[in-house]
């Protein structure tokens, strides 16, 4: 039998730890998609997942439905951890991104090195911005929010989405060098 | 001759499509937390903030602070007789 969200929420808020599963079950890939291309390695990404949930689990009693989704409360408490795990590493050097490389099939060794090593130099960028930036980023590409579901759980309005994924684009296409060579 | 070209905002969202790509985490991590989550005693997950109750916290301020008029009453009244008794 499928639940909505609500209901197992409504269980979960009383104690029950099968629907706390349950949620668990429905947005764990979500959450380690996240604190994944917010950390950069798998290792951390999972311990920071773990975090998330033993948190959420300690205070899913004093939860309340304020009319945002409930995938929202546990990108905060996700958002908070990366952001404590950054500050706990600051005076560490970065560990590159290094795990679960994409190589596009069919492509030349070469060629596909030449992908990987740019996909890598460009996340190593997206990791630099702003925390809010690389959040929308994220939301955007890898989960396909629409603005305003994006706008609900980062408690901004849809226009406010819009406004701060352009001014995203133009900083990183400032960051990646400006310009491409071509030949005329 | 070599110039050079802005990137234009669809080139760079293709880009950040080719970078972001999904990532499952591993099933062995997916188990091993919700093994936790179950193992977790229900008293731990239900217990509440106390804080969080306001009436009961109310009533708990009201009767500490009765208890406290009544004692002080009570010192006055004594007080009160002493001094009596000695004049």
């Amino acid at each position: 039998m499928d639940f909505s969200d609500e209901e197992v929420l409504a269980r979960a808020s009383s104690g029950d730890r099968d629907a706390f599963g349950m949620l668990y079950e429905r947005y764990v890939d979500r959450i380690f998609n996240y604190v994944y291309y917010r950390t950069g390695n798998v290792n951390d990404a999972e311990d920071l997942t773990a975090r998330v949930f033993q948190r959420a689990m300690n205070h899913i009693v004093n939860y309340t439905d304020r009319g945002v989704p409930f995938s929202a409360w546990l990108y905060r408490i996700a958002h908070n951890l990366v952001a404590n795990w950054h500050r706990d590493r600051s005076r560490r050097q970065e560990i590159p991104i290094a795990d679960a490389p994409l190589v596009a099939k069919g492509d030349a060794p070469e060629t596909s090195l030449v992908h990987t090593e740019q996909r890598e130099s460009l996340l190593r960028l997206i990791r630099s911005l702003p925390a809010e930036r690389q959040t929308l980023l994220i939301l955007k590409f890898v989960e396909h929010y629409s603005n305003a579901e994006i706008g609900a759980i980062m408690g901004r309005s849809e226009g406010a989405v819009k406004s701060l994924y352009h001014r995203t684009l133009l900083a990183l296409r400032d960051q990646i060098g400006d310009y491409s060579d071509y030949s005329d | 001759m070599s110039t050079k070209k802005k990137i234009e905002p669809a080139d760079m969202e293709a880009q950040l499509e080719r970078a972001f790509q999904p990532v499952q985490p591993s099933r062995t991590f997916v188990k091993t937390v919700r093994g936790r989550i179950q193992r977790i005693a229900p008293s731990v997950v239900v217990a509440s903030h106390p804080a969080s109750d306001v009436p009961h916290l109310l009533l708990v301020i009201g009767g500490v602070l009765s208890a406290l008029l009544l004692l002080a009453a009570g010192a006055r009244a004594l007080f009160y007789m002493l001094n009596k008794a000695k004049m």
